[in-house]
């Protein structure tokens, strides 16, 4: 057999927001690391498009909405033992400020922040995670390593996960369960096209501020994910992982 | 009219906002006022635009005829 220090071989690993974008891709490379793979999202449709992606067998997919607690709850009470667990929920909003609302603070806090806080609870409370699993929270490069005008709202759900994600790597350490994240900078992912408030040419100019120009890849934060749930990353635990292609060195 | 220049004279901090030139005219605007005329469209007009279909118009008063004919 090959020396692989990232191999996912025997591993069981839950991978959330598995649809789309950073999730599926996680989804996929994980299965091609030799992982099992439990895969959820909301759209039973999209999901069953990432689940014929997976490489192997053995594979399993569970349509939840984790804004909602019910489902929560009923999510991690259908789940095997985990060797790790991906969390990749996640919407976007853009709005300046004076526009704020407080149904908007909440919706995002809800789908971006809580959903993950009460999911890795679950996790634990009920002992779901096996000694030396690795827990991995998808966070962002903003909100935690530079903030956008514009963008508070996003920048502030994923701030607060970021320090979630360091708490959980305290209280969980002795129980041999690690917790980091990985915080990537724009991809290209459905968040990343034109839209209402953001048009092809901004984006173009955007591309421009990263040194290494390009936005990135769902694989490329996949990649990253994959080592820190494999062994590789042993003695890793409360580390944000800077995915960036160097953007946030220039202002 | 009057209400909705008010508005954007705010956002662009400028208290004498001439109607009759662009947005791009202005020193002051920027991506973060783009991103406010949108969020402004949104929850007071309940309409939406691109921030280049917003740049585009021929003068402030132009849009701002736009966006009241679709009240």
């Amino acid at each position: 057999m090959q020396y692989n220090p990232f191999s996912l071989e025997d591993k069981t690993i839950l991978v959330t927001g598995a649809s789309s974008g950073i999730g599926q891709s996680t989804a996929v490379e994980c299965s091609k690391m030799g992982a099992k793979v439990i895969i959820t999202a909301r759209n039973p449709d999209r999901l069953q498009e990432t689940f014929e992606m997976l490489h192997g067998i053995g594979h399993q997919q569970i349509v939840a909405d984790l804004s909602n607690e019910v489902d929560i709850v009923n999510l991690v009470d259908r789940l095997p033992k985990l060797d790790g667990c991906v969390n990749n929920v996640g919407i976007v909003m853009t709005k300046p400020l004076p526009f704020y609302k407080r149904e908007d603070v909440d919706r995002m806090f809800n789908t971006n922040t809580f959903s993950i806080v009460f999911i890795v609870q679950q996790l634990v409370k009920k002992k779901v995670l096996n000694r030396n699993s690795s827990i991995v929270i998808t966070t962002s490069a903003g909100g935690v390593f530079g903030n956008t005008p514009g963008n508070g709202i996003y920048d502030m759900t994923k701030s607060a996960l970021h320090s979630f994600m360091q708490t959980a790597a305290l209280e969980l350490a002795h129980k041999g369960i690690r917790c980091n994240s990985v915080n990537p900078a724009m991809v290209n992912t459905r968040m990343a096209e034109p839209s209402g408030s953001i048009s092809e040419e901004q984006i173009q100019l955007d591309k421009k501020r990263y040194p290494l120009c390009r936005y990135g890849e769902p694989k490329d934060i996949a990649l990253a994910i994959i080592y820190l749930l494999s062994d590789a990353s042993s003695w890793v635990t409360g580390t944000a992982l800077k995915i960036d292609g160097g953007r946030n060195l220039v202002r | 009219m009057e209400e909705l220049v008010s508005k954007l004279a705010e956002i662009l901090e400028i208290d004498d906002l001439d109607i009759t030139k662009k947005f791009t005219d202005y020193d002051e605007w920027d991506s973060l006022a783009g991103l406010s005329v949108l969020a402004l469209l949104d929850s007071d007009y309940n309409t939406t635009m691109s921030g280049k279909e917003i740049a585009a118009f021929e003068s402030i008063e132009a849009f701002c005829k736009e966006v009241l004919s679709r009240k």
